[in-house]
């Protein structure tokens, strides 16, 4: 009996627990019946683990140790058990190549993969699509594809060219997402890297029907109806469409969906549609918003930077939506409702309107309307098209670059029946600027070199002009002394005698009823009295006569180059400055045929060269505005007095041009090439 | 010479042993065990192919420990049991087991059919024998590379190169032994075994071997009767 006990004893001993394995373990067997349609894998089963078994089965690839999310994947259907299980596998197999395959099993909490086995496939077989979980269905919905031979890692599944994603995938089905495909019904295919099967039947997407729009006009944030069917197959994909604005729809019945005129709707007139699955159903009737009314504006007379109210009816909510346009030029909006608007015209810096008379229209998805009344420009200086006139130099000679875009200057101007000649800043470009149309027309290039500080003068429906300096500095100049003159009829230049004097200075040139001159201004004689010169230019002999006015003495008077201008003023009065450098500006009357002289009063500017001014006679009044001081002074001519008009000066027209026409002055280009009306009178 | 040997050996042969072949006399063996494993390279376990872990093994040694009661003039029964040490695993086309062993303790009750004892002649001191017997034994099998992968417990893969379990099955096999004198001998052993283990890390589930066992018996008696 104690034998038995001890025997017992001893078994109770040996018959201790396994290690505490808790992972399942699976055993990858040899590959075997390996030939053309594929190989049959191995595997077995030796431990469960302690968790539940999700899957099991073989992963396969041409790169060693294959995981489950990388690798091709076959999952047994069985019920997990501790046993040998085998498969025939001929999905995703290329002939002639070396395989890694390897047995898996997967619980909740851990993976086990067997010994990684290796063989040569000798091919498999190609996949086949044998059904489709569903045959119509929505973007974004889950289809289950069912076949043969399907690669769970290679797969590639399209929806008309468009690649849908897979969400799980083995060899006998395939689990994918439906693509927006852009067509009512497509082909499906698999392909794996070696084949392609294609569905037999074709997959429709739900697509909205349209039998009616309900109103066919409404205004912004109105309620609208559409009539149809088909809306509840896919809602969330539901939208409906204002021409390309795509916005939400309130599902009533798979009949019946409402929605609300986007208040952004930019478009008077659209057709309307529905968008569900990404394809679009139009209805036949089109959409038009309620036109808006423009009944009126105010002020009628504005300055620009000012506020002008629009007033009518069914504008837009969206302030930018509602455009208005004053003379062509876009207003900027500032406010509005439903039946007004406040916009702000821009100011002239950065805009040029069409007319002083501007037109003020009112755009409001696509469709404009205008009122009767026009809106007056009503700023003194007011901004003409730019002078389509080439650029000048870039470097003024005297060492000073400048910026592109930015040297229109040492032009001339000459007035003849009403159109201003300009031309020859720097360049050789002639051109004739017409006021009563705002327009350019180019004349004949100027024959000679391109200059500054050309000088001439008209006479007889002709322009004479020459002389100058070269695109030189000022220190050591060079001056040309050639003369031209332009006949205005046929557009030609004609070469005259040249200047015969040696020229040293800067010449001005001007011409009265009496004649044409040039001038040098002022300069003193042996007897330090101060002489105005200038000589007579005889249009018919094409020669020179040289005379001088005796001045007498003067404190202000100065022998400096840059220190004088001469003009032509009211009455046709010869008018010369001269600058004393200290601010202070003498200028005189001068009478060429009795060489007599009148004193003006003196003429406080701010302080730079008046030769450097815009000047202009309007209704007998010398206006001139100085270079980089926004200020326009006049000259009463009958009170000897200069007044200043400190309304705003929108540029410098620093050596620039400057003219009048019919009460009105000109001026423009200097460092731009912009080109102003001036009006006084307002 | 040869003359010489002959007549020793039949005057040897002649010597009657007496005393050690008595009804109710136990035996007692220990010896030397070796053997060969005998299967393929890879193991087939139920059409799962893959490398035996077993069968591989080139070198099986041990001992084996038997006590022996005779029941009748044919008829012992007693209890074997064997201690062997497997190494030296290899295969020509794989190398999952290369450099693993295993020990194995195993208990067999042994029924032996053998030779009636003569006062005289060859059978006074040889006895030959037929024995089978149940097995169950424990085995002890250690990896030296862990043939499985275990995502996200990699610790694991270090506590799968131990495999203990119970294995169980059958022995056959024959022998003789040969009485020096009434207490001593010598013995030899061959016997086929064919257990069936289940281990979750190798795929053998049965294995097979052939063993041999040369050694030593010591006979007691249990009541002495003298015939000088």
């Amino acid at each position: 009996m104690k034998k038995y006990i001890i025997l017992a004893v001893l078994l109770l001993l040996l018959s201790t627990c396994n290690d505490d394995i808790y992972a399942p373990l699976i055993i990858t067997g040899a590959v075997t019946n390996i030939d053309k349609d594929g190989a049959l894998f191995h595997a077995r089963i030796t431990e469960l683990g302690k968790k539940n078994v999700l899957e099991f089965g073989f992963v396969w690839d041409t790169n060693s140790n294959p995981m489950i999310d990388k690798a091709d994947k076959f999952i047994f259907p069985d019920k997990p058990n501790v046993g040998s299980f085998s498969t025939k596998m001929s999905a995703n197999l290329l002939s002639n190549t070396t395989y890694y395959v390897r047995a898996f099993i997967r619980t909740t909490d851990v993976t086990t993969y067997g010994e990684s086995i290796t063989f040569k496939s000798l091919g498999g077989k190609l996949p086949e699509i044998s059904s489709i979980s569903t045959l119509q269905g929505n973007v974004g919905q889950t289809i289950k594809l069912k076949g043969k031979y399907f690669s769970s890692k290679n797969s590639l599944v399209k929806f008309n060219q468009i690649t849908a994603t897979i969400l799980s995938a083995n060899q006998d089905s395939i689990l994918v997402t439906i693509p927006g495909f852009k067509s009512r019904s497509s082909i499906i295919s698999v392909s794996t890297p070696d084949a392609t099967a294609y569905s037999k039947d074709s997959f429709k997407l739900y697509t909205a029907i349209i039998n009616d729009l309900i109103p066919k006009m409404s205004t912004y944030g109105d309620e609208m109806t559409l009539k149809g069917k088909n809306f509840q197959k896919n809602p969330i994909s539901l939208y409906v469409l204002f021409d390309t604005q795509k916005i939400p729809a309130r599902i009533i019945d798979d009949e019946t969906i409402k929605f609300t005129v986007p208040i952004n709707l930019n478009q008077s007139s659209c057709s309307i549609g529905v968008i569900m699955n990404d394809l679009i159903t139009l209805s036949t009737d089109k959409f038009s918003l309620t036109p808006f009314h423009f009944s009126d504006f105010n002020p009628k007379i504005a300055l620009t930077g000012s506020t002008i109210s629009i007033t009518g009816s069914n504008f837009s909510p969206v302030l930018a939506n509602n455009k208005v346009y004053i003379g062509g030029v876009l207003a900027q909006m500032v406010s509005g409702t439903n039946n007004s608007l406040q916009v702000e015209m821009p100011l002239q810096s950065t805009a040029i309107y069409n007319s002083r008379n501007a037109i003020v229209q009112l755009e409001i998805g696509g469709t404009t309307q205008t009122t009767t009344n026009k809106l007056v420009i009503n700023d003194q200086w007011f901004r003409l098209n730019d002078a389509p006139m080439s650029l000048g130099s870039l470097s003024d000679g005297n060492g000073w670059l400048w910026q592109p875009n930015f040297n229109y200057r040492y032009a001339n101007s000459f007035l003849v029946s009403n159109i201003t000649y300009i031309g020859l800043n720097f360049a050789s470009e002639f051109w004739a600027y017409n006021a009563s149309n705002d327009s350019w027309s180019k004349l004949a290039n100027f024959p000679g070199k391109g200059r500054k500080y050309a000088a001439g003068f008209v006479s007889q429906n002709k322009i004479y002009l020459g002389m100058g300096q070269a695109d030189s500095n000022d220190i050591t100049p060079t001056f040309y002394n050639d003369w031209w003159v332009y006949d205005i009829s046929s557009n030609q230049w004609t070469r005259k005698s040249d200047f015969p004097e040696t020229i040293d200075k800067i010449y001005r040139g001007f011409s009265t009823p009496d004649g044409c001159y040039m001038s040098t201004g002022f300069s003193q004689d042996k007897s330090l009295n101060y002489v105005f010169n200038y000589c007579q230019y005889s249009t018919a002999n094409d020669s020179w006569t040289k005379s001088t006015i005796n001045m007498g003495q003067h404190y202000y008077l100065s022998t400096s180059i840059w220190s004088w201008d001469v003009l032509v003023g009211p009455n046709n009065e010869v008018i010369a400055g001269v600058n004393s450098g200290f601010f202070v500006s003498d200028m005189y009357k001068l009478n060429l045929l009795t060489k007599s002289y009148k004193n003006m009063a003196v003429w406080e500017y701010g302080g730079d060269p008046e030769d450097w001014s815009s000047k202009f006679i309007i209704n007998n009044t010398l206006y001139i505005k100085s270079a980089n001081v926004s200020k326009v002074y006049a000259y009463d001519n009958s009170s000897n007095a200069w007044k200043t008009d400190t309304k705003f000066v929108p540029v410098d027209f620093n050596r620039g041009v400057s003219f009048s026409i019919n009460n009105k002055g000109y001026a423009g280009l200097g460092y731009l090439n912009m080109m102003y009306e001036y009006d006084p009178n307002r | 010479m040869k003359r010489i040997i002959i007549i020793s050996l039949i005057v040897f042969f002649r010597v009657n042993g007496f005393g050690q072949f008595l009804d109710n006399r136990s035996s007692f063996y220990l010896g030397y065990e070796t053997g060969l494993n005998l299967g393929n390279e890879l193991f087939n376990n139920q059409g799962t192919l893959a490398p035996s872990f077993y069968s591989n093994f080139n070198s099986i040694c041990g001992i084996n420990i038997k006590g022996i009661l005779k029941l009748s003039d044919h008829i012992s029964t007693g209890l074997s049991t064997s201690f062997l040490y497997n190494s030296g695993w290899s295969s020509e086309n794989y190398s999952s087991y290369l450099n693993s062993n295993e020990m194995s303790f195993s208990l067999k009750p042994v029924i032996q059919y053998h030779t009636i004892f003569n006062n005289g002649g060859i059978y006074n001191r040889l006895k030959l024998y037929g024995e089978l017997s149940p097995i169950i034994g424990y085995t002890m099998a250690s990896l030296a590379n862990s043939n499985f992968d275990v995502i996200s417990a990699p610790d694991l893969n270090s506590q799968l190169l131990k495999s203990n379990n119970i294995f169980y099955g059958i022995s056959l096999g024959g022998g003789a032994e040969f009485k020096l004198s009434n207490s001593f001998g010598m013995f030899a052993n061959l016997s086929i075994q064919e257990t069936f283990v289940e281990s979750p890390i190798f795929i053998d589930n049965r294995m097979t071997a052939l063993t041999l066992s040369i050694g030593t018996v010591i006979s007691l008696s249990k009541g002495k009767r003298f015939n000088y």
